[in-house]
């Protein structure tokens, strides 16, 4: 006997023009036969809009790729064009994306412990569910992330799709009143992030230990951002140039995002990957602030992710306050750039995780051929495999409302940059 | 790519009155810019004072919306919808009739609907709040490239959906 159950959870009326995400599950004889993580974006095409663009284009147009984490793509791509160019744009400009890309941790990072993610550990159905009950930690969410935007502001003009970012560096330097101003502010909100920490510790998180491949940036001496060599937990160790013989795209019938593979193998990007190889790179004071939790990392638990993007919202406002200490007005904020011809490769770590972007130009600077290969792309195969082993364990006799929720929970938990991120998401649950 | 979303992301977000032209900059979904922006400059509400109403045009603002109502007497939404009625089409939404008709489906899912809710749940804002939605032409996989970030309105579509609501709002009692 074949039970087909469609639950629609949403009709939408006002229109963002986003995609939507829905889950396919066909369960026999209590055992998931088939499970699919279905993607529909909106034309995305950016990779095709960029050709025939001119190198200085470039990072205004890759900010429209996301609303929540422009900076990441502005900063791989102009990393990757500054390596064809064999441009420095020495230590103000390196300092300074830095600090832009504290912004956009911080904000991000915010918006999804408070409006997305913690709903679901709280037992609340919505965000302002859950501000009924717990107001001020509402308000702290967005009081962080405000901050982050402003810091986003602070380089970039405005915090959605700054505008601030060149090639070479930004196109203005804040003046010192601003400066001393940001980080007055970033240092009186450091309490609200410590107790940030205490607070997605304390959450009740399911306990799910799995065995997954983390993989992130890595840097000599700092916790990653725009630089490093790729590395894994199963012993990669390699240049960003690299990446392409390592970890593959490719398309699958039921998605329009496509799967990427490490060698044929689902891997994890994003913060928890980044905590659990890169501890030994945090500052003492941020160290102390996670190891007063209690909490055992590295984590094989996919839920820690939401206490390793409260540590990052906390080493993000410390990173940016011990810059800004010793900020300076620059003769120039940008080093003036020559055009010419070859490929280039940045990679940085988004709020989400791994960026990569490669570049093909002509002697003129023009973009012949790019490629962006996004977190959210990097993590679609590791979700479907978390699925897989984290429903058969929840139980597959429970519910159709339950194992949606837990399965909503679980996509939640990487804040993918989709729109099943969000509450959109549609069962279809096969049972035979 | 460029449009001509302003430089100042959130500029004097402190008159009594605000319009906010919500948005992105993807082919129809940019109505609720391209109709606060036809309201700015014609001289429908000429009689409200710079002191007294500010426009503001905002890309996908999630939960800064909530910050954008803070201390006003009345913010009117502008936001491009997707019913199934004819482009172009404006309805208009008030107090519960937008939380059960603006569905999120904005970027990671904090949309104006959820917006509006937290500002209400957290008892933050007093202020009156309307919604127009224009409905927009659907944008699908299959657009042709160079219309996916067209508008397909016309500026004189765009002229007499903000006359509409210019006549709608006096009748609010502004």
């Amino acid at each position: 006997m074949t039970e087909t159950r469609h639950i629609n959870i949403n009709v939408p009326v006002l229109a963002r023009v986003e995609g939507e995400g829905a889950l396919e599950l066909s369960i026999r004889n209590h055992r998931i036969e088939d499970l699919k993580l279905r993607i529909y974006e909106p034309p995305r095409l950016f990779e095709k809009f960029l050709e025939g663009r001119s190198y200085h284009e470039v990072p205004d147009i890759v900010a429209r790729i996301c609303g929540i984490c422009p900076v990441a793509y502005q900063m791989s791509a102009v990393h990757a064009i500054e390596q064809i160019f064999a441009c420095d744009p020495g230590p103000w400009v390196r300092s300074m994306r830095r600090v832009i890309y504290c912004g956009e941790w911080m904000e991000s990072h915010s918006l999804h412990i408070h409006l997305l993610a913690a709903p679901d550990f709280m037992g609340y159905g919505s965000a302002p569910e859950m501000a009924r009950d717990y107001p001020d930690e509402v308000r702290r969410g967005l009081r962080l992330q405000a901050l982050g935007n402003e810091l986003i502001r602070f380089l970039g003009g405005r915090s959605v799709h700054p505008v601030g970012v060149r090639v070479g560096g930004f196109h203005h330097a804040p003046d010192m009143n601003e400066a001393v101003r940001m980080r007055a502010k970033l240092k009186s909100a450091l309490p609200e992030a410590e107790a940030l920490i205490a607070w997605t510790a304390a959450l009740d998180l399911p306990d799910n230990p799995q065995q997954f491949i983390t993989v992130s940036l890595r840097h000599d001496d700092e916790y990653p951002m725009n630089e490093g060599r790729l590395i894994s937990s199963s012993g990669l160790d390699i240049t960003i140039d690299e990446f392409e013989n390592h970890i593959v795209e490719h398309q699958v019938p039921h998605s329009t995002a496509l799967h990427a593979l490490l060698n044929g193998t689902p891997y994890l990007a994003g913060p928890l990957a980044r905590l659990n190889l890169n501890m030994d790179r945090l500052p003492r004071t941020v160290k102390e602030r996670l190891d007063s939790t209690g909490m055992a990392f590295p984590s094989r638990n996919m839920f820690h992710s939401i206490v390793a993007r409260a540590v990052e919202i906390y080493y993000a406002m410390i990173e940016a306050i011990r810059i800004l200490d010793e900020y300076e007005i620059p003769e120039s904020p940008y080093v003036k750039v020559i055009p010419r011809g070859g490929t280039g490769y940045g990679c940085t770590e988004a709020p989400r995780g791994l960026l990569w972007h490669r570049y093909e130009l002509n002697e003129q600077g023009d973009v012949q051929k790019a490629a962006i290969v996004p977190p959210t792309s990097q993590n679609q195969a590791r979700i479907e495999e978390d699925l897989r082993e984290s429903l058969q364990a929840y139980g597959l006799d429970r519910s159709d409302d339950e194992i949606r929720l837990f399965g909503e929970k679980i996509i939640r938990n990487y804040d993918p940059c989709i729109s099943c991120s969000t509450h959109f998401l549609k069962v279809n649950i096969r049972r035979q | 790519m460029l449009h001509t979303f302003s430089q100042g992301e959130y500029p004097a977000a402190v008159t009594a009155i605000r319009i906010i032209g919500i948005g992105s900059p993807f082919g129809d979904d940019q109505l609720g810019w391209y109709v606060a922006d036809a309201l700015k400059h014609s001289c429908y509400l000429d009689h409200l004072s710079q002191q007294q109403l500010s426009y503001i045009k905002t890309d996908r603002p999630g939960a800064g919306l909530v910050e954008l109502l803070r201390g006003a007497d009345l913010v009117i939404l502008i936001d491009a919808m997707e019913s199934g009625d004819l482009p172009g089409t404006v309805r208009r939404f008030e107090d519960n009739e937008i939380e059960n008709a603006a569905i999120p489906l904005s970027s990671h899912g904090f949309g104006v609907a959820s917006a509006l809710a937290l500002a209400q749940a957290l008892n933050d804002i007093t202020a009156r709040i309307i919604l127009y939605g224009i409905e927009a032409h659907k944008m699908s996989s299959a657009s042709p490239l160079p219309e996916v970030n067209k508008c397909t309105l016309s500026q004189g579509d765009i002229n007499v959906i903000a006359q509409k609501i210019a006549a709608d709002i006096s009748l609010s009692g502004v």
